[in-house]
């Protein structure tokens, strides 16, 4: 609405005159000056507040007021250098921090598993088998080598797609080579090279962001099994290792039983033929432990090692 | 110098708006022209703190009800002198009929004057 901004001193000079014309007007009806000023100013009252209101009119206030707070924040940053030098620390580090903590809390608890659909991953394990050969572990294992691996991988028609665990497939990797007529030492080398990068890579990449999810996923969904997420844990950093010297040197005196190759052939042949993960675990006599996270154990496949004849029933 | 100072009325609230509109229809006036104006037409009777004239002054302004320009007192001193436009003619008979209703309406409910007390 203002036609011109007008400024404050033109608003001052206007009460000057006024007061200049008030105390005129007194002294012609008969007061002495000192007196016709001062009372001019008692009947104009308070100039500094008119001042102030006429200051305040024209202008958004919350924002003025927020204007000279800033100033005055950076007039004190501006003096006192050294707290200011320590806020912009903590401040820095904490942001740091806070930063940190969320992008690991945001792949472990609010990211979904990487994979297209979660819920159809499927694991292909024997639960009779244990961790370590001969050892007392207990737990889901592969039962596959590299070389079937492979064959799943590239054959398959029911799954999208084939992982496979890196320690024990060096280890199964080495009793298939054994199979094939190899020497213990020049198994354990040949199957350790297939795939020891990968194996290497793998962990050095993945164990540390790895570890942290498993142990909420699998913790949540099954509390019947709760050792089972820690166990896995700190043993997929220790796996590498195992795989890559432990098994090489061990496994050369370890007498695996020969499996027949047939039986072997078969095997995977008949798994990529199912029509679906569910029906693969159903008809190899799974038990399915994982609700939600659709972990599927195939406990009909048993180690070669064990149970030649029990195979047989399955297939 | 008025010893009544005390007795006075006090305005009430947005009535200084019209007293200046009206003040202002004998022709241009500076402040304390208007001020001045106020005190001798109420008889002395209302309170007017000079000072709360030229925020009001300003509103006015803002408002376009009342033009502004510096010029010559009769003292021969600079002031600001304050002319009613249109608007603030019409503005003007808007409040005066507005007040005249409320003050009207307040008198029938007070009734006749009573004995002075």
């Amino acid at each position: 609405m203002f036609r011109r901004r007008r400024k404050l001193c033109d608003f001052n000079a206007e009460i000057a005159a006024h007061l200049q014309l008030e105390a005129e007007r007194l002294q012609e009806q008969g007061l002495p000056e000192p007196e016709a000023k001062l009372a001019a100013r008692r009947a104009f009252g308070n100039p500094t507040r008119v001042e102030e209101r006429f200051y305040e009119s024209r202008r958004w206030m919350p924002y003025d007021l927020l204007l000279r707070d800033l100033q005055f924040g950076l007039r004190i940053i501006a003096k006192n250098r050294g707290s200011t030098a320590i806020a912009v620390l903590t401040l820095a580090l904490a942001i740091g921090l806070n930063t940190a903590i969320f992008s690991v809390l945001n792949a472990a608890l609010l990211k979904d598993v990487p994979a297209r659909n979660p819920h159809d991953l499927v694991m292909l394990s024997d639960p009779n088998a244990s961790m370590v050969p001969g050892g007392t572990l207990k737990g889901p294992r592969s039962v596959f080598g590299y070389r079937e691996f492979v064959r799943i991988r590239d054959n398959t028609q029911t799954m999208s797609g084939c992982m496979i665990d890196d320690a024990i497939v060096v280890m199964e990797n080495i009793a298939s080579y054994l199979e094939f007529g190899f020497g213990p030492i020049e198994a354990a080398l040949r199957s350790s090279r297939e795939i020891g990068f990968t194996v290497l890579s793998i962990t050095v990449s993945l164990t540390p962001s790895a570890s942290i999810p498993m142990l909420h996923k699998s913790a949540r969904p099954c509390p019947q099994r709760p050792s089972e997420p820690t166990a896995r844990t700190p043993s997929l950093s220790t796996r590498s290792h195992v795989a890559l010297s432990v098994l090489r040197i061990s496994v050369g005196h370890v007498r695996v039983p020969r499996v027949h190759r047939q039986t072997r052939e078969r095997l995977v042949q008949a798994i990529p033929l199912l029509p679906s993960p569910h029906q693969t675990a159903q008809s190899l006599g799974c038990q399915r432990f994982h609700e939600s996270a659709s972990k599927i154990s195939v406990s009909g496949v048993r180690r070669r090692s064990k149970a030649n004849s029990l195979r047989e029933k399955f297939i | 110098m008025s010893t009544r100072e005390k007795e006075r009325l006090e305005l009430l609230q947005g009535t200084l708006d019209l007293l200046i509109l009206r003040t202002l229809i004998f022709g241009p006036r500076h402040g304390q022209g208007i001020a001045r104006a106020i005190q001798q037409t109420s008889k002395d009777e209302l309170l007017v703190e000079h000072g709360a004239l030229y925020p009001a002054l300003q509103r006015l302004e803002g408002r376009g009800w009342i033009n502004a320009e510096w010029g010559k007192s009769t003292t021969n001193r600079r002031a600001r002198f304050y002319t009613l436009t249109k608007a603030g003619r019409k503005q003007l008979v808007k409040e005066t009929t507005k007040w005249r209703r409320l003050a009207a309406a307040i008198g029938c409910i007070l009734g006749p004057e009573a004995e002075e007390g």
